[in-house]
């Protein structure tokens, strides 16, 4: 019976960075229309750009705010030149950018740093912290609390501020907001830069917690895509709830079954959401 | 008609004049342009993107790689890759009729992908070890002559539908279904009947894949690059499904043998910028109207 609540713990944790990963992803689809097959080619850009500035010495804080805004202006520039020209076509035909994206970034990477499994081990994170029968590792707790702080960060952005009422208001009703005088292509190009600059930074969360090559993007874009799809798009208790499920799904299949059934059964259950219930748990929207 | 005739004795000649390095390049253009032409049917006519349309060709290729290597011969499992995927697609069109396009696009690939983890997963699959096929020394030749039937096969069926009363149909219902279903049209038997149609030749073109490759693996032949790969070459030839498949994968598929000989190391590179490049400057594809 321990073992349950070890691993509902151990859920808990990694559904805090989850919902972080896939914030960004989820915002770019909610409010654009976008889904970003490149979204996961973004994260490890981030990780290896932390990863590299770490490495040659420069603080993790400062390193993080590099991250950040390389990753504010690389979205910025994404969504001006790419997504932009293409927003009044067919809607697959930005899938396959965003792919074609994605296979540039993925060998980008490659070439640069090999298909070497690297890792970040900072100092400070290593061992674990004990709570009685309980075994919470410091990396991964550190995480889930940045995780926390960023999210609600965006939640408070996105509430209050006026740029953050105008991204909600296109999302809920392009039209009518464009009545109020809100200009959609800003808002688009804004909240594409803020997923960008989302996604590299939970890339530099992840270098936290696990080794990563530059071949792991499609895995994470599944993940982010099965946040969207379970929890629901649109709102913030429904990318918190996916996370979760999809957490424990992994956590639990990962013990029971064995690590290679892991990424089978959280498919399997988006597979099963998208058949029954597409618009997933909390959804708002769906289109 | 006298082009399709040119086509096809060009193609029926060409393995006696070229080696086979030359061969094995025709063969990927002619296993990319069916690809095309399968998905097309469910694309072009009905407006369904199915990007994950491999997960069927995986399914054909490892149907017939289990019945070939228990000692059926070629062309008695062949059909069972193609039957068998269409099966496995029947239960799907519950969710073909609900998804709206992202889902559905997404919701595919999704499919595929769960498909290649639990082919990885399972032992009849061969796990991660995959299955290697004992074929003879003329697979090659054999595959090759498989590949250019079915490509000349699904090119006349698109040209057919392109002409008939029931492409016309399916356009209908492609356009604007509510109004279709007002003038009397169900939906439902249409779109079963793509979606068999398009599911058993990708399930054939597994299974002829797997004759010709002789060895697959999941990545292989759950492959998303491979979607990529096809729907790039749809985007591009939207404005001539007839002819542009073949054409646009047989250019291709030259210039991406090219990058690979001459660019090993960014050949992968090369080929990320050329589809964006692509997308940007032709998202309705290129403005040429053959048929």
């Amino acid at each position: 019976m321990e073992i349950v609540f070890q691993l509902l713990l151990d859920a808990l944790l990694l559904a805090g960075f989850y919902s972080m990963l896939s914030s960004g992803f989820s915002l770019m689809w909610g409010v654009t229309g976008i889904i970003n097959l490149a979204y996961g080619s973004f994260v490890l850009l981030g990780a290896y750009l932390l990863y590299t500035l770490y490495l040659s010495g420069v603080g993790l804080l400062t390193a993080f705010f590099i991250v950040l805004a390389v990753g504010l202006l690389s979205g910025a520039v994404l969504e001006m030149f790419f997504f932009n020209k293409l927003m009044n076509y067919e809607p697959f035909t930005l899938l396959v950018l965003t792919f074609g994206l994605d296979i540039l970034l993925t060998n980008f990477l490659n070439l640069l740093f090999k298909a070497d499994i690297r890792s970040l081990s900072v100092k400070g994170l290593e061992g674990s912290l004990l709570l009685g029968d309980f075994i919470v590792p410091y990396n991964k707790l550190s995480v889930f609390l940045l995780s926390s702080l960023v999210i609600s960060a965006l939640q408070f952005y996105l509430k209050f501020s006026w740029t953050g009422k105008a991204i909600r208001a296109i999302s809920a009703d392009p039209i009518g907001a464009q009545l109020c005088g809100i200009n959609p292509k800003r808002v688009y190009t804004v909240s594409t830069s803020l997923a960008t600059a989302l996604a590299m930074i939970s890339g530099g969360f992840y270098a936290f917690l696990q080794g990563f090559t530059p071949f792991d993007s499609e895995s994470i874009t599944l993940r982010a895509f099965f946040v969207c799809v379970v929890g629901g798009l649109g709102s913030t208790h429904g990318l918190l709830a996916g996370s979760f499920i999809l957490a424990s799904s992994e956590v639990f299949s990962g013990f029971y079954l064995g690590e290679g059934w892991k990424t089978a059964v959280s498919l399997l259950i988006l597979v099963f959401f998208l058949i029954f219930r597409p618009r997933g748990l909390i959804g708002i929207k769906y289109a | 008609m006298l082009k399709l005739f040119i086509l096809v004795i060009a193609g029926a000649v060409f393995p006696l004049l070229a080696d086979p390095y030359w061969l094995r390049v025709a063969s990927s253009a002619l296993l990319l342009s069916s690809l095309a032409y399968s998905h097309n049917l469910f694309f072009h006519f009905l407006g369904y993107p199915t990007f994950g349309g491999v997960a069927f060709f995986g399914i054909g290729a490892y149907t017939f790689s289990l019945l070939f290597s228990h000692n059926l011969p070629i062309y008695a499992s062949l059909p069972f890759a193609g039957i068998l995927s269409s099966l496995f697609a029947i239960p799907l069109l519950p969710v073909v009729l609900r998804l709206k396009s992202h889902y559905f696009a997404i919701g595919t690939l999704a499919l595929q992908i769960t498909l290649m983890e639990v082919a990885e997963n399972l032992s009849i699959t061969g796990g991660t070890k995959g299955y290697a096929l004992k074929v003879s020394e003329s697979s090659n030749l054999i595959a090759f002559y498989l590949f250019l039937l079915l490509t000349v096969i699904l090119l006349i069926y698109c040209a057919f539908l392109e002409r008939s009363i029931l492409g016309k149909t399916l356009k209908a219902i492609k356009e604007d279904e509510e109004a279709a279903q007002i003038l009397g049209i169900n939906p439902t038997p249409y779109k079963m009947l793509m979606l068999i149609s398009m599911t058993f030749s990708l399930g054939l073109l597994g299974g002829t894949f797997s004759i010709w490759s002789a060895y697959i693996d999941a990545p292989t032949v759950f492959s998303p690059v491979l979607s990529v790969k096809t729907f790039f070459i749809l985007i591009l030839s939207m404005r001539a499904p007839i002819l542009g498949p073949l054409l646009w994968s047989i250019l291709f598929e030259l210039i991406f043998e090219l990058m690979w000989s001459s660019f090993p190391q960014v050949h992968g590179l090369l080929l990320g910028i050329a589809i964006i490049l692509l997308i940007l400057i032709f998202p309705k594809g290129v403005l040429w109207k053959g048929s």
